[in-house]
């Protein structure tokens, strides 16, 4: 994937008028994976992955330049899904192959829920990440990171971060335990989302 | 406009585009002689274009080899032209120009070699040690404005570049300061360094800003330890002199500056804790605010109505004082402990306030509001004197600017004046200019006023906001609860005076919360 950098911000009322609360590529970035996965997953084409990707988000777009949401709530979920299934369909109803009915059968359509759920909850993930990056220094998530997440030896990642192993092991339960916090809220949020909290200490 | 290859612009002729940004195009050119040329064309749209002239004019002094050669501008009615030298090829020759900047080398090979980095950040240190000479700041460092001439790493793009202390908060999201983005100053040179340190960890793990800090797995922390704490510390706190950041890079630390600061910030919070709980207090005595400002001036001193406000802000100043003396044992306790950032301490504040019952509803919103009163608090002492019978405060007649009649009372004109001269005593012209530009012209309601300053310039924008802010704050406060719509509306409110907050934050003055305090 190619990098991307921000590009320069304007003025406070160049940014009012054009509205970029959250921009098309952030979106993008952020969940065209899910809708790209729903739509391979029903056997559409990396160009036609590409169209329900395009579409899904012009529809978000439609309603205002602004986009905002909160992806542990429920409804935003289920509302999105919706709308990726929409999608999905009209590409079938284009293509007048196969009946929209045959598509949507109800063993199959289960199965595109788990995936949905499954894919969802990688984002969910992501954001908790997200959230935890910000809640602490910049050395403390490091630490997590390297040790907890990219499993490097102790003694490695305490000399990177120029501190003792001990405080990578603080680091550690320390990061483990606001996961806990936010994956816990997450769940609260959306129970059907079941985030694993295993891994965490629970 | 637009411009299309071979066509003639400053006397080059437009070879290919190569880049477009915010305000807009860069084209590679030939000039007369046959050298590549870029030339960058801006459209005229008002304050970009202003903008880009202004950091032009500051630019026109300094000239050094690392910083990027602006070789002519020309200035029409639709556009400003600006001639600069080309970065290198990264092609070689060997297909499409594609201008060797760092963003452009990152996306051929990943990631930079510790070797080459250095290189980079030696060259780009040389040329921010000249603009900082100037007393300018670049305001834009970052991966697109690092080129290669001839070689040589060069810093681009005087777009934005002001004099230090002074502008607006421009820049780019990632690169830009918690400083600058808290609103609390203009930008100066260590906000330049914080970029370079952004810089350095897009340079050396190959990942966009967005992800700072996280590192790439398989990425080989053992040989990029310096320049991992380098940037780990040139974002953590200040670096104030190209000194230091090349300390940092011969793996040196910098002295720990962030003691002081927290305890800074603590007494900042005490102050504005303590100005919410008595600004609510004098809000609950208060029916509504255009009301009690004509009310409270109508008031004989001595009538039972002015005793019984007198009464309740005493009993309000008695809670406040037990109030602080606990909230200053708090905070004894917090400063006591070691290794907490700054989120740790608003959430830390925002569970204590909560406990206390000073602030409803939840955290985020109670930290956002704490951190806005830490920087605003010299706004809220302009709310809180509202009482003209006070004779300090009141304005006298050649202080009252032309067209405030518009306003509920005199005391609402007092409340401006004192408002502008309290948050922008310090700015540029003194107060009296400010005021001044402020009622040039205007007329009708504060509510008229508060949407013509929005139209207008930041400072008054700025103003206007925190009085909405305060408006809507105070609304919550009173209700004891957020109403549908009030957390969105507040949060926008917030973003929005974040962005445009350019002057330091005043002291806050011990004396207000004194039994002899002339406030009420």
């Amino acid at each position: 994937m190619p990098l991307k950098y921000p590009t320069t911000s304007r003025t406070l009322l160049d940014r009012i008028a054009s509205g970029d609360e959250i921009s098309w590529n952030e979106f993008y970035d952020r969940y065209g994976g899910i809708v790209r996965a729903l739509a391979r997953y029903r056997g559409l084409n990396e160009a036609e992955a590409d169209d329900v990707c395009q579409q899904v988000m012009l529809q978000f777009f439609k309603q205002s330049k602004t986009f905002r949401f909160d992806p542990g709530v429920a409804r935003f979920r289920t509302y999105f899904g919706r709308i990726v299934r929409g999608r999905i369909a009209n590409v079938y109803r284009d293509r007048k192959e196969i009946p929209v009915e045959q598509v949507e059968t109800e063993p199959e359509e289960d199965r595109m829920q788990a995936l949905f759920l499954d894919e969802w909850r990688k984002l969910v993930l992501r954001e908790a990440e997200r959230e935890l990056k910000v809640r602490v220094a910049p050395e403390t998530f490091q630490a997590y990171e390297l040790y907890a997440v990219q499993n490097r030896p102790v003694k490695k990642v305490a000399a990177y971060l120029g501190c003792s192993e001990n405080q990578v092991y603080q680091a550690k339960k320390r990061c483990f335990a606001m996961m806990r916090e936010i994956l816990l809220r997450m769940n609260e949020q959306d129970p059907e989302l079941q985030l694993e909290l295993a891994r965490y200490g629970i | 406009m637009a411009y299309k290859s071979g066509e003639k612009l400053c006397g080059c002729t437009l070879l290919e585009k190569c880049g477009a940004g915010a305000y807009g195009e860069v084209w590679l050119a030939e000039d007369v002689l046959g050298a590549r040329v870029a030339v960058k064309i801006i459209g005229a749209c008002g304050r970009c274009s202003e903008r880009e002239l202004a950091g032009l004019k500051n630019y026109r002094d300094c000239n050094h080899p690392n910083l990027l050669k602006i070789r002519f501008v020309e200035i029409t009615e639709s556009r400003i032209a600006c001639v600069m030298d080309a970065a290198d090829d990264l092609n070689g020759g060997k297909g499409p120009y594609l201008p060797d900047t760092l963003t452009n080398r990152l996306e051929r090979a990943g990631r930079l070699e510790s070797k080459e980095i250095l290189a980079m950040l030696e060259g780009l240190l040389a040329g921010l040690e000249e603009l900082h000479r100037n007393g300018l700041v670049h305001r834009d460092i970052k991966p697109d404005n690092i080129l290669w001439v001839n070689g040589r790493p060069t810093l681009a793009d005087a777009g934005l570049i002001a004099l230090e202390g002074k502008g607006s908060l421009v820049g780019t999201p990632g690169f830009m300061s918690p400083k600058l983005l808290a609103g609390r100053g203009a930008a100066d040179a260590s906000d330049d360094f914080y970029a370079l340190g952004k810089v350095i960890y897009c340079a050396l793990t190959g990942l966009p800003v967005g992800e700072y800090p996280s590192i790439p797995e398989n990425m080989t922390i053992s040989v990029d330890a310096v320049l991992g704490r380098a940037f780990r510390e040139a974002c953590k706190q200040p670096v104030r002199t190209s000194e230091e950041f090349r300390s940092l890079l011969s793996g040196a630390a910098l002295p720990d500056r962030r003691r002081a600061l927290t305890r800074k910030v603590w007494l900042f919070a005490g102050g504005a804790a303590a100005l919410l709980l008595l600004s609510a207090a004098f809000l609950l005595t208060l029916p509504k605010k255009a009301e009690t400002l004509r009310y409270v001036n109508s008031l004989p001193p001595d009538s039972p109505e002015a005793l019984e406000i007198d009464r309740q802000l005493a009993e309000a100043k008695k809670k406040l004082a037990e109030s602080q003396k606990k909230m200053q044992e708090d905070f004894d306790r917090f400063n006591s402990r070691k290794s907490r950032n700054l989120n740790e301490m608003q959430r830390d504040a925002a569970a204590l306030f909560r406990r206390r019952g000073l602030l409803p509803g939840d955290g985020k919103f109670t930290a956002r509001l704490l951190d806005y009163e830490i920087l605003t608090q010299d706004r809220i002492l302009g709310l809180l004197m509202r009482d003209t019978r006070n004779p300090r405060l009141r304005p006298t007649d050649e202080a009252l600017p032309p067209g405030a009649d518009g306003l509920h009372s005199k005391s609402a004109q007092g409340l401006y004046g004192m408002f502008l001269s309290s948050a922008y005593g310090d700015f540029d012209g003194g107060a009296v200019e400010v005021r001044r530009a402020f009622w040039r012209g205007r007329s009708g309601t504060a509510e008229e006023i508060q949407r013509q300053m929005l139209e207008t310039d930041p400072l008054m924008q700025a103003l206007a906001l925190d009085l909405l802010i305060r408006e809507k704050a105070n609304a919550v406060i009173e209700a004891g609860a957020f109403r549908p719509g009030d957390k969105k509306e507040l949060g926008g409110l917030f973003r929005l005076r974040r962005g445009l907050l350019d002057s330091e934050p005043m002291a806050f003055p011990d004396s207000l919360f004194a039994e002899s305090s002339p406030t009420i």
